[in-house]
């Protein structure tokens, strides 16, 4: 009896830690085998007359998983009637992880443990490799899907790979000629303020930089306990004062002939140091706002205890009015018209890519997914809703959204009641259209100032260095890094001589970094790149 | 010829014994799979530090990939960042020795000194605490408190000893001082726990004997209480030495400057371990991370070594 029980508890030790041990050597057939059942079989388009978009069956989605390599990203889970809208009509659930950092992304594609899809904007020509995603193209062929991708999307996305396939396609792709069609915005950097605070000194104009500096005195006097202004590292920074002194927001500048500077050395982005500085040194920004997220800026206004902050232009204040309002009634927010004739120039060929890694359980079905995303009709219901429930379209196709959709914005609850984090196949003017239909009228001559002003010169982006270029690769990323970091202790300068003996030693650490020969390297690549996108 | 008697070779009675406590063993053998499989295993991955491995090349691609020498090392060495990333790191971790190292075992004589056993029950559990609270709350909480518009400030403040509230969460003035007075607020009372183990291990003779020869409170402490512990101090000693590039006791270097450390302070707050996970692994690039990483375990290994022998020699106690 003895002698048994001895047994007994050796055979639950052992089993104890057997499943432990076997956990670890987990990889994606594992998971395959586990997700088996919801792998699900495919509809071909055009089955099911009443639904074209039909893949799977609603009432037994197949179900993909999904990394949301965004540690921002709006949400956690796909649920609401805009998710349960997509299952309806293709019958397919996606089931997102969300990324909890930037480096988890690349810890599973090394151990193979990559989900069904990633959605992603960085490591994209790591994961564009037939080892670990298939390419769309390859797909396309193998299951007679009727989708023709444009050419140049087919050539941006190929820029990633090493071979000749593309394994994405940019998602919020736009042009320049595409923004001349709508009244929406581009997404750029910019200041909002509170009119109502304003208003009580008297109105004063801010048609420069002077003039703000101004105003931002007077909060300060009036308000001595009021931060004239806010920001967060993580997202917009300090941006919007680059472009209002004369200051690209491109890492690189590619001059007239031929030539590249770092942007980083240029006068213009001392400037841009030596006016922010003059914000710190003035008590007009906080030390504090380098170690902000979004959400502590939003805060800091919202409690009445900010002036101005910076955001983006197709902010509606949503995060931040409805607890401001508590405390002040009559507050409000507008935005600045930008303070400086220099263009705000971006430089993108869209956002993201939806990667179909060799893990997915049902790449047929993730192909006709992503086709369905793209398409006209997938990018109107993720980004604005059901027709005819949540929107209806005005004489010029432009969304005019339900009561119930606007309260949801007003209430910041349009994340849970309909989510429109459904990003994968958006697209930008989409999007735009959206934020700039429920944004209040006191941002349209502003909104109309900036469409003026903007462009988007996609070979910078297009051109920046990949994997591929090995150390020059390494020294990009190395500066890109150090000018995130090295910038703070310029701009944290107490006074005007520390100001100069930091900006000094920020020059000497990226002459160290070798970023001259960088520039050297990118010149002719940025000049080739130019003449893909603008041939004249 | 002698008839070799049963039951005297050694070996067999290592074999009998063992075989005696076979289903303890068992739970033995659990721990060694463990550290194999866990510990030692792994470790084959130190080959890619050598390599020019990439990621997509898998598994496989750890063995297959080209040798590059040392190239991933001379390329830490002669990084821009290198002498900013070792001092602070060295600061760091040396600082917090300094400071963390004694301050547990002198609390742990004081509380062997309380004679009411509720009083040093109560303070001993009020100080192993925050032992149990994560850094990310922590680092959270210090947010909150020590902001601009935080308590802290508000404080002095109120108190007129500043005029300007203290930028105590981006200067790189505070930041070394935040991180070195939290470690020993979170640690302390979990290592005097070890300490005061050790001293309950104390003959209670020697201090019967002290007390009857006159010895005051404090003569006891010195010549009975610290020679008696100096075996467990030596030991744990070694191990803070060992993984001293790490935070030493706590261990908390990474956790504290990638949690408290952002671009305001970042001139003493980025470490050789979150300059490789924002240089290395966010940029997927394993060798290189791997090398550093090997740089590190190197130094504590050395670190071992050298501190085990020097404690041999002076003191008699080493680990090994």
């Amino acid at each position: 009896m003895k002698r048994m029980k001895k047994l007994t508890a050796a055979v639950l030790a052992v089993a104890m830690v057997a499943p432990g041990l076997m956990g670890c050597g987990g990889d994606a057939k594992g998971s395959d085998a586990k997700d088996q059942t919801s792998a699900g079989t495919v509809v071909k388009k055009g089955e099911d007359p009443d639904n074209p978009w039909m893949i799977g069956d609603p009432e037994n989605p197949i179900e993909l998983t999904v990394f949301l390599n965004h540690t921002w990203y709006g949400t956690e889970s796909f649920t609401g009637a805009i998710p349960d809208e997509i299952t309806k009509r293709t019958g397919i659930k996606l089931v997102p992880t969300k990324a909890t950092d930037y480096t988890q992304l690349g810890v599973m594609a090394s151990s193979g443990e990559l989900p069904d899809l990633v959605f992603t904007s960085q490591m994209m020509d790591t994961l564009s490799d037939p080892n670990i995603c298939y390419s769309y193209d390859e797909l396309i062929d193998k299951y007679h899907v009727d989708w023709d991708i444009d050419q140049a999307h087919q050539v941006n996305a190929k820029a990633f790979s090493e071979d000749d396939h593309y394994y994405f396609t940019f998602s919020h792709a736009s042009s320049n000629e595409d923004w001349k069609k709508t009244r929406a915005v581009p997404m750029v950097a910019t200041v909002q303020y509170r009119t109502d605070m304003l208003k009580e000194l008297g109105n004063p104009e801010i048609k420069n930089l002077d003039d703000l500096d101004n105003v931002f005195a007077q909060v300060k006097e009036k308000w001595p306990e009021v931060t004239p202004l806010v920001f967060a590292v993580t997202t917009w920074t300090l941006d919007p004062f680059k472009t209002w002194n004369n200051c690209t927001l491109q890492d690189f500048v590619l001059n007239d002939d031929g030539t590249c500077d770092i942007t980083a050395k240029t006068e213009e982005y001392y400037n841009y140091l030596k006016y922010c500085n003059s914000l710190y040194q003035k008590g007009y920004i906080n030390a504090d706002n380098f170690s902000w997220e979004s959400a502590d800026a939003q805060a800091a206004m919202s409690s009445d205890k900010a002036f101005a902050i910076v955001g983006n232009t197709q902010g509606t204040g949503s995060e931040i009015l409805p607890g401001l309002k508590e405390k002040v009634p009559d507050a409000d927010l507008a935005e600045l018209a930008p303070l400086s004739d220099y263009p705000l120039i971006n430089s993108e060929i869209g956002w993201c890519g939806t990667f179909i890694t060799k893990n997915n359980k049902n790449p047929e079905a993730s192909i006709r997914l992503m086709q369905f995303l793209f398409s006209d009709e997938g990018q109107k219901l993720t980004q604005w809703g059901r027709e005819g429930i949540d929107y209806t379209l005005d004489d010029r196709g432009l969304p005019v959204f339900s009561e119930e959709w606007q309260k949801s914005i007003e209430d910041n609850t349009n994340t849970d009641l309909y989510n429109t984090n459904f990003y994968f196949g958006g697209s930008k003017i989409l999007e735009a259209e959206a934020r700039c239909a429920v944004q209040p009228e006191q941002y349209q001559a502003t909104n109309d100032a900036i469409r003026e002003s903007y462009d988007n010169e996609e070979w910078y982006v297009y051109a920046t260095p990949k994997t591929s270029d090995g150390e020059y690769k390494v020294t990009y990323d190395k500066m890109v890094d150090y000018i995130k970091t090295g910038q703070a202790k310029v701009i944290l300068s107490a006074d005007d001589s520390e100001f100069e003996k930091n900006y000094t030693e920020f020059e000497n650490q990226l002459d160290d970094l070798k970023v001259d020969s960088l520039a050297e390297f990118m010149a002719p690549r940025l000049s080739e790149a130019k003449k893909l996108f603008r041939p004249e | 010829m002698k008839k070799r008697e049963k039951g005297k070779d050694p070996q067999a009675g290592v074999w009998k014994q063992f075989w005696k406590q076979r289903y303890l063993q068992i739970f033995v053998l659990v721990g060694i799979a463990y550290v194999f499989i866990f510990n030692y295993i792994p470790m084959v991955g130190l080959i890619i530090g050598f390599k020019d491995y990439k990621i997509t090349s898998g598994l496989e691609g750890m063995f297959t990939s080209t040798w590059v020498g040392l190239k991933n090392f001379q390329e830490f060495f002669t990084d821009y960042k290198f002498p900013e990333l070792l001092r602070n790191t060295l600061v760091l971790s040396i600082l917090k020795l300094i400071f963390s190292f004694p301050i547990p075992i002198l609390f742990a004589v004081l509380l062997n000194e309380v004679r009411s056993k509720k009083t040093k029950k109560f303070i001993q559990t009020v100080s192993y605490l925050p032992y149990f609270v994560s850094w990310v709350i922590v680092a959270g909480l210090l947010r909150i408190f020590a902001s601009d518009t935080g308590i802290i400030n508000n404080i002095l403040m109120s108190m007129h000893l500043i005029q300007q509230p203290l930028e105590l969460l981006t200067s790189p003035k505070y930041f070394t001082v935040i991180a070195v007075l939290t470690a020993i607020w979170k640690d302390t009372g979990w290592w005097a726990i070890v300490f005061l183990a050790a001293i309950t291990g104390i003959d209670p003779t020697l201090y019967e004997a002290a007390e009857m020869d006159g010895a005051s409170r404090i003569k006891r402490i010195r010549y009975i209480t610290i020679p008696c512990i100096s075996g467990t101090v030596t030991v744990v000693l070694i191990m803070a030495l060992g993984n001293l590039l790490g935070g030493g006791l706590s261990g908390s270097n990474f956790e504290q400057c990638y949690l408290l450390g952002n671009q305001g302070n970042m001139a003493v707050s980025d470490i050789i371990q979150t300059y490789v996970m924002r240089i290395g692994l966010s940029n997927a690039r394993y060798s290189f991370a791997t090398a550093v990483g090997m740089f590190q375990s190197v130094i504590s290994v050395t670190l071992v070594f050298i501190s085990n022998f020097i404690s041999k020699k002076v003191s008699g106690n080493g680990l090994f």
